[in-house]
């Protein structure tokens, strides 16, 4: 039996948060405009939620990546609100919760609000003053319902216009329901030195989570946005089904990291795209570590001569996970480049595929892409699969090179034969084939990431 | 005074029988030569003393002597024997991309002693001595363990963990092929400081020319699964007149 169950929520137990607002199961006309009336939404959002309802109650499931038909919106309840008040005390919190966070090296202030013992994490008191300089260079970071309330015009603006409802059958969905998410704007020619960060969080069973990000970063600016997770554990399947748009302006650079750690029962289906204008630089840096499964390619639309985007992505599944991502390159414009670096580790009977879609325009001259995914299986149990698609009208050129190994039976042999343990050794091993990857990630979450890898080899040891 | 006593050792690859009864004995502070046809067993006496999965011990035993303490380290697992103070040298030893030889050795060491070692900077300067003294550079320590390693710099880098974890005995799997000169020099040097410092080494060869830098007490002959001769100086000048396939031959 413990095969199919890890010990690897950290940050996940019930919690008893009580729900002022909230939905009924299920998802009609009648949930949405409850939705959008709690939220005081100007009309042409809640014709938008509306819209897109309907989009989502025509179109199909997909039929690819993985498998979806555990996914029943009649059960899921797709509007709650927490409500400010503290619903625990932090001796409340299990032993083991606290001292996972205390291995990986959890900062005080945010175990509280992990643990559940805050409500809401407090930006305020980490970011306050840096959020004080932010606004008086005319950066915009807000949460996207009040940035809705805030700069309506802006939002309008912008707002499905990269991701638009009839993209796929959860782009839809997220439209309908959306809650929670950011909103970013960085004016022209102004760089932020410190990355930004949200953290999301599940609060209820059955909920799904629906955060709608929007990143405009104007001419020449410069921003990075982390993004991490985690999340209870509950019995039945949580959906979370999330929309970034990010706009990349002439000379912009954009990076979007990602930490997913979202606790195993979680269905998590992401629609992430960017533009990007003449000489922009877009960068993702994509860790999947959580979740039952994930569907998430990040897209790129080169749009603009000489735009560039790159995407540096980590998966790692263990039992019962699958995790399906890869990322996406349109190059509309001459001189364009693109890389992926991909690198997947499954163990324990987990699955991980790679979808990689290049596709080369008419005006792409002389454009460049270069994709590389490495995969890693660590037992008989577990699978690795990639399905590159490339659509090349040879104006540019592409390279794609993909590799799958099984791990080094003689690499855990040299190990233990310099007295190094069998837990231990596979965490090193993982550690070091993903490492090109994590250096790039903020050493912070770096060495959350690498503790992270070793609890959960220690896991899979003890099978 | 420590030893390894193997006794009677049999051995199965798969089905296949390769030790058939092996008897030798190492001894701290001592260097002695195995020798012999290739398929003789050389290796697989190395991979089952280490404990190497997919070598099957169909009897005998191989006991590690401490003073008056003595285990079968037949009944542990690899890195526990690696713990007890076994090491071997892997003729072609794996890469592993992303842990740094330095980081290899910290870890080999921490789990050596069972603690963090106290002082790092010391540790440091040791490993960085050593390794220049094997002709490697202190960025050599940064990389990835056995990516990219040339030939000579696979066998530098472990003959550079003989020197750090200093073993009670090591095996060294042909650590002295495929060396140029100046290489083998360094090399056996560092076999020979293993030996004064304590270890009892056993090296497995092809090469006579590497006798001419590391003289063994004693040598010995193991063709076809059992130890066929076994002797010493006489036995290095009868292959030197010889030739080794003659010698392996009686």
């Amino acid at each position: 039996m413990k095969k199919f169950s890890r010990p690897r929520y950290q940050f996940g137990f019930h919690d008893r948060t009580g729900y002022k607002n909230r939905t009924r199961a299920g998802l009609d006309s009648q949930v949405v405009e409850q939705i959008s009336d709690r939220k005081k939404e100007p009309e042409w959002m809640r014709k938008k939620r509306l819209a897109a309802l309907s989009v989502f109650e025509k179109k199909e499931m997909p039929k690819w990546g993985v498998d979806l038909s555990e996914i029943d919106p009649t059960r899921t309840i797709f509007y709650a609100k927490p409500t400010d008040k503290d619903s625990r005390s932090w001796d409340e919190v299990p032993e083991g919760i606290k001292k996972t966070f205390e291995r990986i090296g959890v900062p005080q202030a945010e175990r509280e609000y992990l643990a559940g013992v805050k409500a809401q994490y407090e930006s305020e008191v980490i970011y306050g003053s840096l959020k004080n300089e932010l606004e008086s260079r005319g950066v915009i970071f807000e949460s996207m319902d009040s940035g809705l309330a805030k700069y309506p015009e802006l939002v309008r603006e912008y707002f499905g216009k990269l991701v638009p409802m009839e993209d796929n059958k959860f782009a839809a969905l997220n439209g309908a329901v959306w809650s929670g998410g950011s909103l970013v704007y960085i004016p022209k020619g102004v760089k932020v030195g410190m990355p930004l960060s949200a953290y999301f969080r599940m609060n209820l069973a059955r909920m799904g989570q629906f955060e709608r990000t929007l990143i405009v970063a104007d001419e020449g600016s410069f921003v990075h946005y982390i993004e991490g997770c985690t999340a209870p554990i509950y019995t039945t399947d949580s959906l979370h089904a999330a929309v970034v748009e990010i706009f990349v302006k002439k000379g912009a650079r954009v990076r979007y990291t990602t930490l997913q750690n979202w606790s195993t029962n979680v269905i998590n289906l992401v629609t992430k795209r960017a533009r990007v204008e003449e000489e922009g630089v877009m960068e993702w840096v994509d860790g999947n570590l959580g979740s039952k499964k994930t569907m998430k390619y990040p897209g790129n639309i080169l749009a603009g001569r000489k735009a560039r985007g790159d995407i540096l992505s980590i998966a790692v599944a263990g039992a019962g996970q699958h995790l399906d991502t890869g990322g996406k390159f349109i190059h509309l414009a001459p001189e364009t480049s693109a890389s992926m670096i991909s690198r997947s580790v499954s163990f324990g009977g987990g699955r991980t595929s790679f979808r990689g879609l290049v596709d080369e325009g008419p005006k792409a001259f002389n454009s460049k892409t270069k994709v590389r995914c490495d995969a890693l299986i660590l037992d008989r149990m577990s699978r690795s699969d990639t399905y590159p698609v490339l659509r090349v009208s040879g104006r540019g050129t592409v390279e794609h090179e993909a590799t799958v190994s099984r791990i080094g039976e003689e690499q855990l042999f040299y190990l233990q034969s310099r007295g190094i343990g069998g837990t231990e050794a596979q965490g090193m091993i993982v550690n070091g084939f993903i490492e090109p990857i994590v250096k790039e990630i903020p050493v912070e979450y770096a060495v959350e990431l690498s503790r992270l890898i070793n609890l959960e080899m220690e896991g899979a040891g003890d099978e | 005074m420590n030893s390894l006593e193997i006794k009677n050792l049999r051995v199965n690859a798969g089905t296949k029988e390769i030790l058939a009864g092996v008897n030798l004995t190492i001894n701290s502070g001592r260097v002695q030569v195995l020798m012999g046809p290739n398929g003789g067993g050389k290796s697989t006496l190395a991979m089952a003393v280490t404990g190497a999965p997919g070598y099957r011990i169909m009897g005998g035993e191989i006991i590690l002597k401490e003073g008056k303490k003595s285990i079968n380290i037949l009944k542990l697992p690899t890195e526990k024997r690696a713990k007890a103070g076994i090491f071997m040298s892997f003729q072609n030893p794996v890469a592993i991309p992303g842990v740094s030889v330095f980081e290899l050795l910290r870890l080999a060491l921490r789990s050596k002693h069972g603690r963090t070692l106290a002082n790092f900077v010391e540790f440091f300067e040791q490993i960085k001595n050593s390794a220049e003294s094997l002709g490697l550079r202190e960025e050599f320590l940064k990389r990835s363990i056995n990516e990219g390693f040339s030939g000579g710099e696979r066998k530098k880098a472990e003959t550079l963990q003989l020197l750090t974890i200093k073993p009670k005995i090591a095996i060294l799997d042909e650590l002295d092929t495929g060396l140029d000169l100046e290489a083998l020099k360094m090399v056996a040097k560092g076999v020979n400081l293993a030996a004064r410092e304590g270890a009892g080494i056993l090296m497995i060869t092809h090469n006579p020319r590497v006798l001419e830098y590391i003289k063994p007490e004693k040598i010995f002959v193991l063709a076809g699964g059992v130890i066929t001769r076994s002797g010493g100086e006489e036995l290095v000048g009868e292959i030197e007149e010889k030739g080794y396939e003659k010698v392996f031959q009686t």
